[in-house]
């Protein structure tokens, strides 16, 4: 029989030699797979104001460029880029990703860029919880900052066939042309709180038209992440506050 | 002579000694990933990979083994096999494994990879055992996809995404309310504990004389 080597020199050597394949491997696919995670964020907001989101990684980085403008907003309403509030994009990013973007002092959003670097609408981060996980997506306004243009939500861990519903463009679909103002009053400092009526039957509920334009179907058998859709509504309109009446005095009217 | 062997290992993989009907083994991944056909292709693929590479590489390597760590060596061609396979599906798309990530992993544990090194490669030759591995995770890899297309038929009224059963027949008016509903049990996951014993059962009934 021959001689087995030593147990310690074996596993040494098996070790090395699969650490130095995989360090190797890592190093190779680490920025590829740096990029196409990229490209699905940025592909998330892009279909969030319903720009053309098809196509390969460079054009959509190109197009995203374009497009969006990433800007600041403070808790008075003062818009910023990240230079003059003397921000790190990347390490602000980092940080925020996770918890949430409306947590932060200077909130994040997205100006939507029209002819001559006009605004034609703007991209809100919106987070929240649902029933296994936290939730994130992107909505987007119209001009006049109350009417919906669009929505997405590209990470959550609901119930697959159920709670996830949500990421379908079916469901999305609902919130194009809704107000997050229910109300027929006009918009003022004083106006209730912006929101989104996640509810059952929403388009046979005895309301007004104001409310009905203002509430989207929840999807039946999720009710904690219906819910968990509207809180979402609540916290982040209520954090970007300041903005939407800013952008609403400046444009709405027009 | 040689190839009548191999292929004769690959088929007994495949049906008769099939993983996951008669030894019961990998069932946890067959539960978590068969909800939709594309996942199941796709894990099916990953774990054909993983599986007959590994015991191709436990068997090469089976007369050096020192015998007190033939486990821990295993594990670890089978952990790097199986990061390899993470890192190249995050480098292809993104959202496959955002959903698949967590399963890709735990192909690690799952019995089967294991079980196949422990009980074949460590005895038999590196040609042998890779056709061992090779018709093993395929025998798994057919069972789950067919546990998959049940569950996303009837959960979902889909197949690979694709509407199968008609919007029509659907109870979307209060007029029809006797029409179809998708199951929604198929969507969770003790559907494919049923779906999965319904199988066993019928394989155990035509192969009862056999046994």
């Amino acid at each position: 029989m021959k001689k087995k080597p030593h147990t310690a020199l074996f596993m040494i050597v098996l070790c090395a030699f699969a650490a130095l394949i995989l360090s190797s491997l890592t190093d190779f696919l680490g920025p590829i797979q740096k990029a196409k995670k990229q490209a699905f964020t940025r592909r998330q907001i892009l279909d969030s104001a319903s720009i053309d989101s098809e196509g390969t990684t460079q054009e959509i980085l190109k197009r995203f460029e374009t497009n969006l403008t990433p800007l600041l907003v403070d808790k008075s309403g003062t818009i910023m880029t990240f230079k003059e509030a003397n921000i790190n994009e990347a390490q602000y990013f980092k940080r925020y990703e996770k918890i949430g973007f409306y947590k932060a002092e200077y909130k994040l959003f997205y100006k939507i860029n029209g002819k001559d670097n006009s605004m034609i609408g703007f991209i809100i981060p919106i987070d929240g919880f649902g029933l296994w996980g936290p939730i994130h997506g992107y909505l987007a306004f119209e001009k006049d900052a109350i009417t919906i243009k669009g929505l997405t939500f590209y990470d959550h861990m609901e119930t697959p066939g159920l709670g996830a519903e949500i990421a379908t463009k079916k469901w999305q679909k609902q919130f194009v042309n809704k107000s997050i103002h229910s109300s027929s009053e006009p918009v003022t400092i004083d106006s209730p709180p912006f929101s989104i009526w996640v509810v059952k039957n929403a388009e046979k509920m005895e309301q007004t038209l104001e409310q009905k334009n203002s509430s989207v179907d929840a999807i039946t058998g999720a009710s904690v992440t219906s819910i968990g859709v509207q809180k979402a509504f609540e916290v982040c309109l209520k954090a970007y506050r300041p903005l939407i009446l800013k952008l609403h005095e400046q444009h709405g009217k027009s | 002579m040689a190839k009548a062997k191999y292929f004769t290992t690959f088929k007994n993989g495949i049906y008769k000694e099939n993983q996951i009907l008669v030894a019961i083994l990998g069932i946890c991944s067959a539960l978590a990933v068969t909800i939709q056909v594309k996942l199941a292709i796709i894990m099916g693929l990953c774990v054909i990979f993983v599986t007959s590479i590994s015991s191709l590489l436990v068997s090469l390597l089976r007369t050096l083994t020192p015998n007190n760590v033939r486990m821990l060596t295993q594990l670890i061609i089978i952990s790097t096999f199986v990061i390899i396979i993470d890192q190249v599906v995050k480098a292809l798309s993104y959202e496959v494994s955002k959903t698949l990530s967590v399963f890709i992993g735990l192909i690690i544990t799952n019995c089967l990879v294991m079980g196949r090194s422990e009980a074949f490669a460590k005895y038999n030759s590196p040609i042998l055992s890779f056709f061992d591995g090779l018709g093993a995770a395929t025998g798994y890899a057919l069972v789950i996809i067919a546990i998959s297309i049940i569950r996303e038929l009837f959960g979902f009224g889909t197949l690979l995404g694709y509407q199968i059963i008609p919007t029509v027949f659907y109870a979307t008016h209060p007029y029809h309310l006797s029409r179809f509903v998708n199951f929604n049990i198929m969507a969770l996951a003790p559907s494919a504990f049923f779906i999965l014993g319904i199988f066993i059962a019928i394989f155990n009934w035509t192969n009862r004389e056999k046994i």
